[in-house]
């Protein structure tokens, strides 16, 4: 949970670096805005499930990890 | 649990890679025209200064990473908001250079991928070698230095031996006065690459011989500096002044003129092997740091854990920090002289400063 907590606060705070950055170099706010849906813009559907394969394999362990610990808490 | 170590040698071949990275494939300090080879030299004394600050620091504090002795210097209520900006810093670096690499690699070969199909595969392969940690990654450094060593070596026989070096072609030698490459230092080759080794500050606590820091360091820098001054002075001497500005990848342009007996040409691989090994190493390095960073910060044990969040933020956040490939120039020639200057020079500066001052003063 708090890797996945990092992991939120990390990418909330670098799309906001981002803005920053875009804003001091005297572009709007709507072009700032529009960069940031640039990695949802996905315009095949092989870059869909590499995004979403890529989501799986850090996913998945961390939430087989976190029942398993749970249910060596359970049993003991 | 035992402490990961570096011996001094995978030091040099770590930063050496690092400096080479992307700005060997680049048109680097070509604003300075003819005079680019002198504009990288300067860039490198200053960027020997600034190791020799970060190895300053690094003795005050041996045993913890940039961010951690922030905090020691400046106390936990400026220290740690300003650690947690160099972790976004790092980020910002590996995004940038990721997607550099990934431009470039669109760019020269692989015109149909989608690009973020290049910076996902790029983005597994370093967090494989973040998730099996610093030694490892610094014996893929020894390997791959030795690579690159071998492949910069043949490519300059090559191109020396096909008779398309034209001498002339880097004359006059400071032609429009020492201006325009001073400009051209403060702007470009300063920052980038020498500014950007302000990520080893991560990395030197886990030096095996803390001593030979310093001296390694620079040693790689001066190595570093001297191959990329070398190697644009040979693209100059073969495409010209004008067509290697005007090109993304001059090294490329400079290896495909080869061609010797009308039998060994087409010797573009060789670009595209040093363009995927540098930006794999300069991203891997950003993230290693980025990572140490986290883990210190928010005390997190078991650092092999942070790889994958790490990794997923940089992969999304290169493909956020700009709309196409000129807006991602644009804006890397701005932060070159904002916010890399910011948090290489400036905060290292006051930092060291302080610290002294804390010392003479206690």
């Amino acid at each position: 949970m708090k890797i996945f907590a990092i992991f939120l606060l990390l990418y909330l705070a670098s799309m906001f670096f981002y803005v920053v950055v875009d804003l001091i170099m005297g572009k709007s706010l709507n072009f700032a805005l529009s960069n940031l849906i640039n990695p949802f813009w996905i315009n095949r559907g092989t870059e869909m499930g590499i995004a979403f394969v890529l989501f799986l394999i850090w996913i998945v362990p961390l939430v087989v990890f976190h029942f398993r610990a749970k249910r060596k808490v359970r049993n003991k | 649990m035992k402490k990961p170590r570096i011996s001094p040698g995978q030091l040099f071949s770590l930063i050496a890679l690092f400096n080479l990275g992307t700005s060997l494939v680049v048109p680097l300090g070509l604003d300075a025209k003819q005079d680019a080879w002198i504009a990288i030299l300067l860039g490198m004394a200053g960027g020997l200064l600034l190791f020799l600050v970060y190895g300053t620091l690094f003795h005050l504090y041996p045993s913890i990473p940039l961010t951690g002795y922030i905090r020691e210097i400046l106390g936990k209520y400026i220290g740690w908001p300003l650690s947690f900006f160099y972790i976004l810093f790092f980020i910002y670096g590996a995004a940038r250079d990721l997607r550099d690499g990934g431009d470039l690699l669109v760019a020269s070969a692989y015109d149909q991928t989608p690009l973020f199909a290049i910076n996902a595969l790029m983005i597994v392969s370093i967090v494989y070698v973040l998730h099996q940690g610093i030694e490892v990654l610094a014996r893929l450094s020894w390997l791959y230095f030795m690579i690159i060593l071998l492949v910069g070596v043949l490519g300059h026989l090559f191109v020396l031996t096909s008779g398309i070096i034209d001498v002339k072609n880097v004359l006059p030698v400071l032609g429009k006065g020492w201006k325009p490459v001073f400009t051209t230092v403060y702007s470009q080759t300063f920052m980038f690459p020498f500014g950007e080794t302000i990520c080893f500050t991560m990395i030197l606590p886990l030096l095996r011989n803390q001593k030979a820091a310093i001296k390694m360091g620079m040693a790689s820098i001066a190595f570093g500096g001297i191959a990329l001054s070398y190697t644009i002075l040979v693209e100059i001497a073969v495409l010209g002044v004008d067509m290697a500005s005007r090109s993304t990848f001059p090294l490329l342009s400079t290896i495909s003129l080869v061609n010797i007996a009308n039998f060994l040409q087409r010797l573009d691989a060789i670009a595209v092997l040093t363009v995927i090994i540098g930006v794999f190493f300069k991203v891997v390095v950003f993230s290693y740091a980025a990572l140490v960073g986290v883990a210190d910060l928010f005390q997190v044990q078991d650092q092999q854990k942070l790889s994958w969040p790490i990794g997923m933020v940089i992969l999304f956040s290169s493909m956020m920090i700009a709309s196409d490939f000129s807006d991602h120039l644009e804006e890397g020639e701005f932060v070159l002289r904002s916010i890399f200057v910011f948090f290489s020079v400036v905060i290292p500066f006051l930092l060291l400063i302080v610290a002294l001052t804390r010392k003479r003063i206690g």
